[in-house]
């Protein structure tokens, strides 16, 4: 039995659901009954007998295999200390960051440079990667929106980010983090930020794919 | 002076009626969550940070994030100036905020780290740890940080020998006993709870009710400020 409709905003302690129910993220089972814990989205599938409640805010904590963009926050001895806008400081370590074996951290990073990087390990500390196709960003735009609308900029199989990129042709990283790296000519640049902050702001709405659509069309011709 | 008299209080309160609450979400740009509470005449803000790094590195907590609140009364907010900073009062008001909100913040989702609660109060008139308690908690959720519930918090007492629902600023100096609690609706668990002057069993049991009755009103318009936040641009 569900409580709330689909793609309804609830508050933490709503009871969503009652009854035999997969639950993903967002709530948690108390007997039979199960209780949201966030502001999110209610996102429920009968058929599967799941619900999954997307947050509307909340800060990014890492996971194994993500990709993060991050900004160079100090520089140790044999490696960088990387703010990847988290509770969390990621570690780039020089053997993970270059190809080149005798390659010296300053060398390859200065404090404030941008990273694109992997999460390798996230038990100790925060371990990233970054050789190819990692690495350093250079110049560019940067935009940063809650980690937990990323899902929705890349889209169902990366239907949205393609879209973008096809429309704008600008080279766009995303991390998973919240950080959206932008680099093309300066008004596709402003075209694609604009088709971002959209997102960011009716990501519970449906039919987003076609208004970003209408929106590229109108301004690319 | 009389406090009560024909059952009506001497604001013009029914026994049972709380003073007129509002509740707004997202009210501060620069944190990361934020509330404004307006309870009668109690004016409060609260601002959460984080979670994020903790320093010094020996308060981490290996297995949760460990939260820090910090309750404090604007010099202006009672009619004779506040001297301003930390006191005895404030102290404590802080330490009984971070046990009322540590059972209901799930803090083993970020082990290590740290959250700020900042509760502001700008103009006070009695109740306001449950005004900054109510605030706090919908400061947290409007955060994103996980919670088992939100956490209303209302006060009951004695005064004039019967037992009324959220004293005002009279009723809390002249009366006999104020009980301030916090509960978490879902369980009905209480968090908080406090109690100054004296009052029998039977007495406090019967505050005690009418209090989480109280509570059960603030909570729906914790739930309703919240949804608010949202409703503009959601197509219900």
């Amino acid at each position: 039995m569900i409580y709330v409709k689909d793609r309804k905003i609830v508050v933490p302690g709503e009871l969503v659901a009652t009854g035999n129910f997969r639950v993903y993220s967002g709530a948690e089972k108390e007997g039979k009954n199960i209780y949201s814990t966030v502001v999110g989205i209610v996102y429920t599938d009968p058929e599967k007998k799941s619900i999954k409640i997307v947050p509307l805010k909340g800060k990014y904590v890492p996971r194994i295999g993500d990709s993060v963009i991050g900004m160079v926050e100090e520089l140790a001895l044999k490696k960088a200390i990387v703010d990847i806008n988290s509770p969390y400081k990621g570690i780039l370590d020089v053997r993970d960051a270059s190809m080149n074996r005798n390659a010296e951290i300053n060398r390859l990073f200065s404090v404030g440079d941008i990273v694109y990087a992997k999460v390798m390990s996230v038990s100790d500390s925060v371990v990233l990667y970054a050789k190819p196709p990692y690495g350093k960003l250079r110049e560019g735009r940067i935009i940063t929106i809650p980690s937990t609308k990323i899902p929705r900029v890349i889209g169902k199989k990366g239907s949205m980010i393609s879209l973008i990129k096809k429309y704008t042709e600008c080279r766009i990283y995303v991390g998973q983090n919240g950080t959206i790296w932008i680099k093309g000519k300066s008004e596709k640049e402003d075209l694609a930020i604009k088709a971002i902050e959209i997102i960011n702001s009716e990501s519970h709405l449906s039919g987003l794919t076609d208004k970003i659509m209408r929106l590229l069309e109108e301004k690319v011709i | 002076m009389e406090l009560i008299k024909d059952g009506i209080r001497i604001d013009g309160r029914k026994k049972d009626e709380l003073r007129e609450i509002k509740i707004k979400a997202g009210v501060l740009k620069r944190a990361d969550g934020s509330a404004y509470v307006e309870w009668g005449m109690n004016k409060v803000y609260a601002a959460v940070y984080g979670p994020r790094e903790l320093y010094p590195r020996f308060l981490r907590r290996y297995d949760k994030a460990i939260l820090q609140c910090r309750y404090n009364m604007a010099s202006f907010s009672v009619e004779e100036r506040k001297r301003p900073g930390p006191d005895r009062r404030s102290v404590e008001i802080s330490k009984v905020t971070r046990s009322a909100l540590e059972p209901v913040v799930l803090t083993e989702n970020f082990p290590e780290s740290v959250i700020n609660v900042n509760i502001e109060i700008v103009q006070a008139e009695a109740g306001t740890r449950c005004a900054g308690i109510t605030a706090a908690s919908v400061a947290l959720a409007d955060a994103g940080i996980p919670m088992r519930d939100l956490l209303p918090a209302c006060a009951a007492g004695k005064v004039g020998g019967e037992i009324v629902l959220d004293l005002c600023k009279e009723e809390d100096n002249f009366g006999e006993s104020d009980l301030p609690i916090a509960m978490v609706p879902r369980t009905g668990g209480i968090t908080l709870l406090q109690m100054d002057g004296l009052m029998t069993e039977e007495e406090i049991e019967e505050a005690l009710n009418l209090a989480k009755k109280g509570c059960k009103i603030i909570y729906e318009k914790q739930k309703e400020a919240l949804k608010q936040k949202y409703r503009g641009n959601n197509n219900d």
